[in-house]
């Protein structure tokens, strides 16, 4: 079975977010890691290869400087890596998934595509639907567990308030992974060394045919939200503070 | 007559061939399978002079035996009974096969009887020993004692040698003198005793002769006997814990090795399997006597984990001898793993230890018992990425953010926004200090360290220090990393620390955390780097001493002094914070009974700050109920982890005993 | 200002508050309210009051509850029929597949998870990189999909004719996937990495039955009960509620601790909620330098008067 998945070059969720210009940020000093939710995604792939046989191939859009992220994704188990390269850290939804199309069907198209549910730095939850359409394949999201069972794949997705689905498809078809499908497992320093000397193949984006400045949505403006100034101490009668309390969730802050 | 000198010279012979022959033979492979196991030692040959010295005075003077008073007391007398009576047994076995043999020929009759008249009471000596080694076996039973009925039935076995050798020489010394012969009046006090309370001046000579005979036999007997014992039992340490001692680690013998991990051709790290053990390692199995000081220290075994310094050393030395048929006919590929399916030492056992060394610190024969769990972390970790599933997201953070929670590196030097009275020098600003202060992550993100922090920050500046701080370029020193067996990823962040360090100029290296302490003074210059480290418990002490700090003592009541094992054990450091806490404080510093080098683990080292404590009780709580029961109304400490560990477990005790770092303490004590 | 469509969600026969609040987003224009199935005109009343200028039934030839695909085409038939410019919904899961889906479809850009829309100005506000940034996007498309933020849109009451229509698209499934069974979840318990609240009871909650009282609260909001280090090593809790670098980490919108000192090891599982509330009777207590909102007090008196007012 040959499996490919899609990995994304983001910033570490515990970095702080320098901005830089009007809608840039600063991307030298921080940590760069592989989206969370793709690392699900990962060890599937891996672990499914390693029961049935087959191959694990990476394919990420993305700078450069992603080769680091494709190595810790290739010392998890995966054989062999795409690099699609372009500069931008936001290329539309409907590019990446143009230049993740492109680059499969020249490499081959496989048996599964596995994608996280979503990235934690653009977090548009939706790449994988539009992939799917361009090949034609089915698609369900934030899938937290997954049986293979031939040509046949189940799935199940949370929902919301404890319910889950249970969706059936076919092969070939794409998994968007989450939190539950798996343990992704820390590499072995062996294998951390292997990784060093796999294949990654690099391609330009425009050699597939795609043109970054087409992108239906662009990024005008980057602003910090606020980090926690301080705790807001409330007074009087434990009453008193309640109804305060329940206010301010319900209007000022509409997290009730 | 002598056809029976004819009967006994071979029968001598046989017998001294068979066991000395049988003996030899099993000392020989048990010497190859020291030397045919795969790992690399590291430096013996150094420091001779200080090497001998200590096998001067740790084995010949049983020094370090007796830091348990009785029992030790009893082997000295065992030793040194056994040791005085050796010549005297060889002469006699020599004689057994050359009659005429006797060294009271060869050598000045005076010095001979002086030997015998000393060797005899010594030999005395060792029953009084062995009495209170039953004693303690069978009244007071110690539960770190293995009470094997092997272990009764040796010393009961052993006591005859002794008993035998009395009886021999009363008969000796009965017997009328032949021509040419010895006089044996007056040279054997103790047996002296034997022959007059069994009257064996009533027997004729022949029945003399009878009866020394008999308890030749029985004499030589025993020893023959307890010479094929001795290499497939504990007793083997009779032979290696000299050369054990003799060979410990003399370099900075509390760190951890440096593994090889750019080795293109090594197959695999750490310790998986028995063969990859070095000779050094296989001499300390050897010389374990199975006494139990380590088992008693130590803080896992103490709250129920299954962890048991004793143990570990007897389970590798068993799965050792067990698969040595492989490892001496070079099938080392079929050698099982250590850790396997049914095998007694568990991934409990393995990841419940805290490194406190208090096992190291106590063996009698100088074993390394952190080195075995050192480097089977190392393999489970880098070879198996078996380890506690909590510590994957800690590993993760300390690679991504430096440090083990996870909070955004540039975010490390925000604990310094706090400080009111005064600012803190940041290193990329100032390029160059006298001190480097190395803050470390506890100092940095941890509440209670950042106090710690925020106190020495102030105490610095009270003492006009010329200081800088790494800042959000400090990472990480390493130490959970490597204690957790993740030597990668800790040379990863060792070398990080030193290439930012290096851009700087400094003096000294300050840290007010044991761990960061120990890493870079001790483990760092294995790395290429060569620094000044001190510990803010000496340098506050030297500040004080020196007249740049005025202490204003106050009244902290009955304060006691938590050693770190990195900073008591791990480092020698005792004296300096005692020192300061007697300055500071108008009342009393009184000593826990588990108090410097037997201090109690608070049992955050070894990367257990950061995995979860789910089997028996909790180190801490002990540790806290200890600090209660020494009657103390405070407690100081001088590393940040050993006050959140020691506040969280006096909060259980729900007892209100304040924690406080000596920097804290001099904090309040100074303007 | 032209016609904008509007995917609403019931529940339990009534409309969902943050649907409401999805078409106060598109005030101004011409709305049509959408509704999966034959009964919308159950709903006319409310929809009307909240701005509903067209109330749309919508069915197909096939029942379409099994198969997302096709929900999703009779959908974008729909915006084509009824030529909006903008579709939205409200960014609930269900909510976030199906729009994903309708995107593809009709190969129109789609943004998830706004906090803020501006349809004429086609622009849309929403987080990157977890909450620590907004980001404003340009959405330069003929229509414009997007999917709000649950609760972050105020519902405003606008009355307008709500006329109730029927739509019966003639897509086809494309037949890729199934939804074979869809399983309830535990007696409403809500789970607690993905949960939107979260009640913490901490050391103090001194027993394992008193989080009968956290319970009692968390289920009048719709929220996951956890449990700090503390009380599950003291045996209130199980770990599987722990929250903690060493139990689970959670990102909810409110998180309410109870009795919980706030050491680092519990904040590094819930440092990225958006709202902290904290609650304790130590007024040292490290939390009280880490929420947003802190009462120093019993949590035993405290919880009941808020479950309460809730």
């Amino acid at each position: 079975m040959k499996i490919c998945v899609c990995v994304k070059h983001v910033p570490d969720t515990a970095a702080t977010i320098k901005l830089a210009g009007d809608n840039g940020f600063e991307d030298s000093e921080i940590k760069f890691v592989s989206n969370p939710y793709d690392d699900y995604g990962v060890e599937e792939a891996v672990s499914l290869c390693e029961k049935d046989g087959g191959e694990v191939v990476i394919v990420t859009v993305g700078k450069t400087a992603a080769v680091a992220t494709i190595r810790s994704a290739m010392a998890m188990g995966a054989h062999r890596a795409i690099l699609v390269k372009t500069d931008s850290q936001f290329l539309d939804s409907d590019l990446t998934a143009k230049a993740l199309k492109a680059a499969m069907e020249q490499d081959g198209l496989p048996d599964m595509i596995f994608t996280g549910k979503g990235s934690v730095d653009t977090e548009s939850f939706q790449t994988q639907y539009r992939l799917a359409k361009f090949l034609s394949m089915p698609v369900v999201n934030e899938v937290s567990t997954l049986t293979i069972d031939g040509s046949k794949a189940i799935a199940e997705r949370e929902t919301g308030g404890g319910e889950k689905q249970v969706i059936e498809m076919s092969l070939p078809c794409v998994i968007g992974a989450t939190k539950g499908l798996n343990e992704p497992r820390y590499p072995k320093f062996p294998d951390i060394m292997k990784a060093k000397k796999k294949e990654i193949n690099e391609i330009e984006l425009l050699d597939l045919g795609i043109d970054a400045s087409n992108g239906k949505v662009v990024i005008e403006k980057l602003e910090a939200v606020p980090e926690r100034s301080g705790a807001n101490m409330l007074e009087g009668s434990v009453d008193a503070q309640m109804t305060e309390l329940v206010r301010i969730l319900k209007e000022d802050e509409k997290v009730l | 007559m002598d056809n029976y000198l004819v009967f006994k010279t071979l029968l001598m012979l046989i017998a001294l061939a068979g066991a000395f022959g049988y003996f030899l033979k099993k000392v020989t492979t048990l010497y190859k399978i020291m030397m045919a196991v795969d790992g690399e030692p590291k430096p013996f040959l150094d420091k001779v002079a200080q090497r001998v010295k200590i096998v001067f005075t740790d084995v010949l003077g049983q020094a370090n035996v007796r830091r348990k008073f009785a029992p030790g007391m009893a082997h000295s007398l065992i030793f040194f009974g056994f040791l005085a009576i050796q010549p005297h047994s060889l002469e006699l076995m020599i004689q057994g096969v050359v009659p005429a043999f006797n060294l009271g020929h060869a050598l000045p009759p005076g010095l001979y009887k002086s030997y015998l008249f000393v060797a005899d009471i010594l030999g005395f000596l060792v029953l009084v020993g062995f009495a209170y080694a039953l004693y303690r076996r069978l009244v007071i039973k110690p539960d770190y004692l293995t009470m094997g009925r092997d272990a009764n039935l040796i010393i009961l076995f052993t006591s005859v040698i002794i008993i035998s050798f009395h009886f021999i020489n009363a008969f000796q010394m009965t017997m009328p003198i032949e021509d040419g012969g010895l006089s044996y009046a007056g040279v054997f006090p103790v047996s002296g005793i034997f022959a007059t309370a069994f009257n064996l001046g009533s027997l004729s000579k022949t029945g003399l002769l009878i009866g020394y005979e008999i308890f030749y036999y029985i004499h030589i007997g025993t020893i023959l006997g307890f010479l094929i014992y001795i290499p497939g039992s504990k007793h083997l340490h009779l032979l290696a814990a000299a050369p054990n001692v003799f060979f410990k680690r003399m370099d900075i013998e509390k760190a951890i090795v440096k593994t090889d991990i750019e080795d293109e051709e090594a197959e695999t790290f750490g310790l998986g399997k028995v063969s990859e053990f070095n000779w050094h390692n296989v001499l300390n199995l050897y010389a374990c006597t199975e006494c139990g000081r380590c088992e008693e220290l130590c803080p896992a075994s103490f709250t129920g984990k299954p962890l048991s310094p004793k143990k570990i050393i007897h389970d590798l030395k068993v799965d050792l001898l067990d698969q040595s048929d492989l490892i001496l006919n070079d099938k080392k590929d079929e050698i099982q793993p250590l850790l396997r399916e049914g095998s007694e030492i568990t991934n409990d056992v393995l990841w419940a230890c805290t490194t406190c060394r208090s096992c190291e610190d106590i063996c009698p024969v100088s074993n390394e018992h952190l080195d075995f769990i050192f480097e089977m972390r190392k393999h489970q970790v880098l070879m198996e990425a078996n380890f506690p599933t909590e510590m994957q997201e800690t590993f993760n953070n300390m690679e991504n953010q430096a440090n083990p929670w996870g909070f955004s590196a540039d975010s490390r030097a925000n604990w310094c926004k706090d400080i009111k009275e005064c600012s803190v020098p940041i290193m990329a600003e100032k390029q160059k200090a006298k001190v480097l202060w190395f803050v470390g992550c506890a100092g940095s993100f941890d509440d209670r360290g950042k106090k710690i922090s925020q106190a020495t920050a102030r105490i610095l500046n009270k003492a006009k220090v010329d200081f800088a701080i790494l800042g959000p370029e400090e990472s990480c020193n390493g130490d959970v990393a490597r204690r957790a067996g993740n030597e990668y990823l800790a040379q990863m962040m060792i070398m990080q620390n030193i290439e930012t360090l290096s851009q700087y100029k400094f003096d000294t290296i300050l840290t007010g955390c044991p761990h960061c302490y120990n890493m870079i003074k001790n483990e760092y210059p294995d790395f290429g780097a060569d620094y000044e480290v001190i510990h803010t418990a000496d340098y506050f002490d030297t500040l004080i001493r020196e007249g740049f700090l005025n202490i204003n003592a106050k009244d902290f009541g009955k304060l006691t002094f938590h050693d770190s094992c990195y900073l008591g054990r791990w480092n020698n450091i005792y004296e300096s914070p005692r020192d300061i806490l007697q300055k500071a404080n108008t009342g009393t510093l009184i000593e826990m009974e588990r108090t410097k080098s037997k201090g109690f683990c608070c049992g955050a080292g070894g990367a257990r700050m950061f995995m979860e404590e789910t089997i028996g009780k909790r180190i801490n709580n002990e540790r806290a109920l200890q600090v209660v029961e020494s009657g103390a109304s405070m407690v100081a400490s001088a590393c940040p982890f050993c006050a959140t560990m020691l506040n969280d477990g006096i909060m259980e005790t729900g007892k209100k005993i304040p924690v406080k770092d000596i920097a804290e303490i001099i904090d309040e004590v100074t303007n | 200002m032209g016609n904008v469509g509007i995917l609403i969600e019931t529940e339990n026969s009534t409309i969902k508050e943050t649907s409401l609040g999805v078409m106060t987003a598109a005030a101004g224009h011409e709305i049509y309210a959408l509704i999966l199935g034959p009964d919308a005109a159950t709903y006319k009343d409310k929809l009307a009051e909240f701005g509903a200028a067209k109330i749309v039934s919508i069915t197909a030839g096939d029942d379409f509850s099994l198969s997302p695909d096709l929900q999703a085409e009779v959908l974008a038939a729909a915006v084509k029929e009824y030529n909006f410019e903008a579709l939205l919904g409200t960014a609930s899961s269900t909510g976030k597949d199906l729009f994903a889906r309708i995107g593809a479809i009709i190969d129109e850009p789609l943004v998830s998870d706004c906090v803020e829309v501006n349809i004429a100005e086609k622009q849309v506000k929403k987080s990157h990189f977890s909450g620590k940034t907004l980001a404003t996007l340009k959405v330069n498309g003929d229509v414009l999909l997007c999917t709000i933020r649950p609760n972050s849109i105020d519902p405003v009451a606008s009355p307008a004719a709500g006329e109730v229509v029927e739509f019966r698209g003639n897509a086809v499934d494309p037949g890729l996937i199934k939804i074979v069974e869809t399983k309830k979840g535990g007696a409403g318990k809500v789970d607690l990495t993905e949960a939107p609240i979260v009640i913490t009871g901490g050391r103090a909650i001194k027993a394992a039955e008193n989080y009968k009282m956290l319970e009692e609260c968390a289920q009048k909001i719709g929220a996951a009960v956890g449990a700090s280090r503390a009380a599950v090593d003291a045996g209130f809790a199980p770990h599987s509620m722990q929250v903690g670098q060493t139990g689970k980490t959670v990102s909810p919108k409110l998180y309410i601790a109870c009795g919980v000192s706030g050491a680092v090891q519990h904040f590094a599982g819930m440092k990225t909620s958006k709202v902290i509330v904290a609650i304790n009777e130590d007024k040292d207590a490290p939390i009280f330098s880490k929420c947003d909102y802190g009462i120093v007090g019993d949590i035993f008196d405290v919880i009941p008067v808020l479950t309460e007012k809730l």
